[in-house]
């Protein structure tokens, strides 16, 4: 077999991070992308970015995902309806969270780490039971005890949080706050923007 | 709300079916209430919300709801509060002690408390979006993995701790696909298929068979069936089964004929 990596015409970085992407079923980091593509983390990012604005055109189906762990490609929300129709036939079903999940998961999210009382509190109802589910889908983590009384659990969210909710990192949650805090100010109570 | 003021009215209860908006606690419930004022959060009329508030626990009463204790921990809340602001201020014997097991002490208090439920609101309709939008987007299944390893060797199976924890959890996740169950009747037509499979082997002395020599018809607990009467008869001797390969087919091969051939 002829070696044909590398001999024939060479490809552009983006065709190769395409070929990558596409091949693989789980995000990849940028450092495994750097060994793929033997090439600058630097110009690897100014990449990335030119295949995310080429699949935003109208004319493609697919939709570069930036996940905490890396990179991954996916159909766009748009096609869902139609791509849909391939899995018709398997039982796939993929069940939405409650109300009381989300609601949770925003206090946490928002007031990390903190604790099932204070979270109770907030809420007004008993916090148990939801936050099990919720240890349970890995959305969220014991990170450690309040060294208060009785050293309570505080729970924080994790890796698998950002991604379901399409967050990229920990800084596009700390933005989500940020709209959150400046949205609702109440000087009132010695709030500063 | 408003299909429970009509239920109030109508005299036929047992027959009305009422269809009740769903209160994720009492903040949630109270914070319906004074959204439906339309008042700002700031000028809430006390006397005027705690009396529909308590209203509301009553109808969910007369529909015989179970009502969560913190429901009525509000109500309490509401009217220590109301009381507060109708007795002349004077310092408390027992400073706090009161209001420990209340959500709030104060009209201050309240205000917070509801803000910051807004708040949170606010972030859960902001992720509900995002979910709504991350479920449309679909990945490559893992499943496909297998395209890009054939030739790589022993790389099947995780070989770390943290891949197999990572498999593991992965497994679980993964909604296991129930096999259709099928109930075979409690009298199997068990000695009957054996005569018929015996009959069969006499009659020729083919070397070898088939499982699907014996089958008549290929419904499932036809199969069954036969699979298990070529399990009895093999361990009766009279037969011996072969598979070459997993999910390969099965060959009966006839004692007599396999010793020949030995």
């Amino acid at each position: 077999m002829e070696e044909d990596n590398k001999s024939g015409q060479a490809l552009s970085t983006m065709a190769i991070l395409e070929a990558a992407l596409f091949l693989s079923h789980e995000p990849l980091s940028l450092e495994k992308l750097r060994q793929v593509c033997e090439t600058t983390p630097q110009e690897i990012r100014d990449s990335l970015e030119k295949i995310k604005e080429e699949l935003e055109k109208d004319d493609r189906g697919l939709v570069l995902l930036e996940m905490p762990q890396g990179y991954q490609l996916g159909t766009k929300p748009e096609a869902a309806a139609y791509v849909e129709k391939l899995f018709a036939e398997e039982e796939y079903t993929r069940t939405s969270l409650s109300r009381a999940a989300l609601e949770t998961l925003a206090i946490i999210a928002m007031k990390q780490p903190v604790t099932r009382l204070e979270i109770e509190n907030i809420r007004g109802v008993k916090a148990d039971g939801v936050i099990d589910n919720l240890l349970k889908k890995g959305l969220v983590k014991v990170t450690g005890r309040k060294e208060v009384l009785g050293r309570p659990l505080l729970f924080g969210i994790t890796e698998e949080f950002l991604q379901y909710f399409g967050l990229k990192d920990l800084a596009e949650l700390e933005d989500l706050k940020k709209i959150w805090l400046t949205d609702t100010v109440f000087p009132e109570f010695g709030e500063t923007k | 709300m408003s299909t429970l003021k009509k239920f109030k009215n109508d005299n036929d209860k047992d027959r009305y079916c009422v269809k009740l908006p769903v209160f994720e606690g009492p903040f949630d419930l109270l914070f319906h209430l004074i959204n439906k004022e339309e008042v700002d959060i700031w000028e809430i009329p006390l006397a005027k919300i705690t009396e529909e508030y308590l209203q509301y626990l009553q109808s969910m009463q007369e529909l015989k709801i179970d009502l969560a204790g913190e429901f009525l921990v509000m109500a309490a809340s509401l009217l220590y509060l109301k009381s507060q602001m109708l007795l002349p201020q004077h310092p408390s014997f027992f400073p706090g002690e009161e209001e420990e097991a209340l959500f709030f002490g104060s009209k201050e208090e309240l205000v917070r408390c509801l803000l910051e439920y807004k708040r949170f609101k606010l972030i859960a309709i902001n992720l509900k979006e995002r979910e709504n939008q991350q479920k449309r987007i679909f990945l490559r299944s893992p499943g496909l993995q297998r395209v890009i390893i054939v030739n790589r060797q022993c790389s099947l199976y995780p070989h770390d701790l943290e891949s197999l924890k990572h498999a593991f959890q992965q497994l679980k996740k993964k909604k296991v696909k129930r096999t259709e169950m099928i109930s075979l009747p409690e009298e199997m037509p068990f000695n009957h298929k054996i005569r018929q499979i015996v009959a069969i082997l006499r009659k020729n002395s083919f070397f070898k068979y088939f499982l699907d020599d014996f089958l008549n018809k290929t419904e499932k607990k036809e199969i069954v069936l036969t699979f298990f009467v070529l399990l009895e008869l093999a361990k009766r001797g009279r037969v011996s089964l072969q598979q070459q390969n997993i999910f390969g087919e099965i060959c009966v091969l006839t004692p007599l004929e396999r010793a020949k051939k030995l």
